[in-house]
């Protein structure tokens, strides 16, 4: 199957630079590695710095993942570990659920 | 009207009974309060597969800092928690940040799938976590600094015990006498040192009370030139008759001690001491002849465990006076700072005390709590 490069954007909404900011963005990278890998594109948005941007799409908490590519949008708020993270970002179910947090 | 979910604080809900209410569990959908949520003290929002919010109770309105009605409907996002809490941080309107504990359940309502949130507040927890990290490492270093700075003095005592017992015999008295004279000397190091530790343990834990009286300065001041040895002899005092402060004398003692040793161990004599009445406050100015102090020191010289780079290597400094002496002036009303003498060389520490009770008194006032932006010069 060959996939666009750019098959799946997201951005991601966190709080500062934290602990668990650090494992929103290490966990999403994984998901992404490991189930399109390639072909997709991760925005990082600290609201502390640009609150505007929060306001602006309605983000309540973090860390939020905003799936934009493929339509429709989808929004997946906690954490990032789990097998149903995947589900409901609508990544593909193949590669193995993520396990373990990506170390960087 | 759409049943209750039944996780997160339903009236027979585990949390719900166990919890004191803090307001009122009613769920709200945007036009009605649809259920009631008995005795929550969790923010309880559910949400439908797409993400959002279909139902908030008040706690989660007061949690989230926005009221019901901008929150049903808003995009919340598919909660996940992937053990049994995930620790999220809310957005409020204002900027700042909440923490919070997030747990999810699942419910059907009306026939529609709906996932609900609880949200608890560790705001002020992970506050005073994050404190207690700090504190157990400022200790940590309080310790090792302590240890560095007693382990000199004690060796050198324990030598020249040594040398007495061992080799007194052979010497003679005016040897003895000055192995003697040294002891003493290193002994009253460290008892300055521990006093210096036992303050800044007292300020620390804002354990002593502020008991300001009426002192007569000038008398005050002679009393400690008395206890300062021969160190008196070089030491010059001008002061109006009459000048009284209304400060604790304990504390008076300990910042214009510190102030003298500060003079006689960085600064030269001859050493001023000059009290002025310039308006509602006594003004306490503490001169020595040194080389004063280097202009990119002075914002960090009221600091803790501060000291100047080329401060004098044989020194015994904690690093402590000075912090010690401006904590204790602000926690009697006042300040203490610097002003370099341009004129004729050295240094001039100040001290500000009231010369009466305050009209009001502040919230604050009777407690020792040093202010947050030390070392930002004279206010």
């Amino acid at each position: 199957m060959v996939r666009d490069p750019v098959a799946y954007s997201f951005t991601l909404y966190v709080a500062g630079p934290t602990e668990r900011s650090e494992a929103a963005r290490a966990n999403l990278r994984y998901l992404c590695e490991t189930r399109v890998p390639g072909c997709y594109e991760i925005d990082v948005v600290d609201v502390t710095e640009r609150p505007e941007l929060a306001e602006e799409h309605r983000v309540l908490a973090t860390p939020t993942v905003i799936r934009h590519t493929p339509p429709p949008e989808r929004r997946v708020i906690g954490d990032l570990e789990s097998q149903r993270s995947v589900r409901a970002l609508g990544l593909p179910d193949q590669g193995g659920p993520p396990q373990k947090r990506q170390e960087r | 009207m759409t049943d209750p979910p039944p996780a997160g604080g339903g009236p027979g809900g585990e949390r719900g009974s166990a919890q004191p209410c803090r307001s009122p569990g009613v769920l709200f959908d945007g036009h009605t309060s649809v259920a009631v949520v008995s005795g929550a003290p969790d923010g309880i929002v559910a949400v439908d597969e797409e993400g959002v919010i279909r139902l908030c109770n008040p706690a989660a309105a007061e949690l989230f800092g926005r009221p019901a009605t901008e929150l049903v409907g808003a995009p919340f996002g598919f909660p996940v928690v992937a053990e049994e809490a995930a620790e999220i941080d809310l957005v409020l309107p204002s900027g700042a940040a909440r923490v919070v504990d997030m747990r999810v359940t699942a419910t059907n309502a009306a026939g529609e799938r709906l996932h609900i949130a609880t949200l608890r507040d560790v705001t002020e927890r992970r506050s005073a976590e994050r404190e207690l990290e700090a504190a157990l490492e400022r200790q940590d270093a309080v310790v090792a600094v302590a240890a560095h700075e007693l382990r000199g003095p004690l060796a050198a005592i324990s030598v020249l015990a040594h040398t007495l017992r061992d080799a007194g015999a052979r010497l003679t008295e005016e040897q003895r006498t000055d192995i003697a004279e040294r002891v003493i000397e290193r002994t009253e190091r460290l008892q300055t040192l521990v006093r210096r530790r036992l303050t800044a343990a007292r300020i620390d834990a804002r354990a002593t009370h502020v008991a300001p009286q009426p002192v007569p300065v000038l008398e005050f001041v002679l009393e400690r030139l008395a206890e300062l040895g021969e160190h008196a002899a070089q030491v010059d005092v001008s002061c109006p008759p009459g000048a009284v402060a209304y400060v604790d004398r304990g504390d008076f003692r300990e910042m214009l001690v510190n102030y003298l040793e500060n003079a006689f161990t960085y600064g030269r004599p001859p050493v001023g001491i000059h009290v002025t009445e310039p308006a509602a406050h006594l003004e306490v100015r503490v001169r020595d002849h040194g080389p004063g102090v280097p202009p990119d020191f002075v914002p960090r010289l009221f600091r803790r465990f501060s000291r100047a780079p080329d401060a004098v290597r044989n020194a015994e400094g904690t690093g402590l006076g000075l912090w010690i002496v401006r904590a204790l002036a602000r926690a009697g009303g006042g300040d203490a700072w610097y002003e370099p003498v341009a004129a004729e060389g050295g240094a001039a520490f100040c001290l500000r005390l009231r010369r009466g009770p305050p009209v009001q008194e502040p919230p604050e006032e009777g407690r020792l709590t040093p202010r947050s932006d030390e070392g930002s010069g004279r206010c």
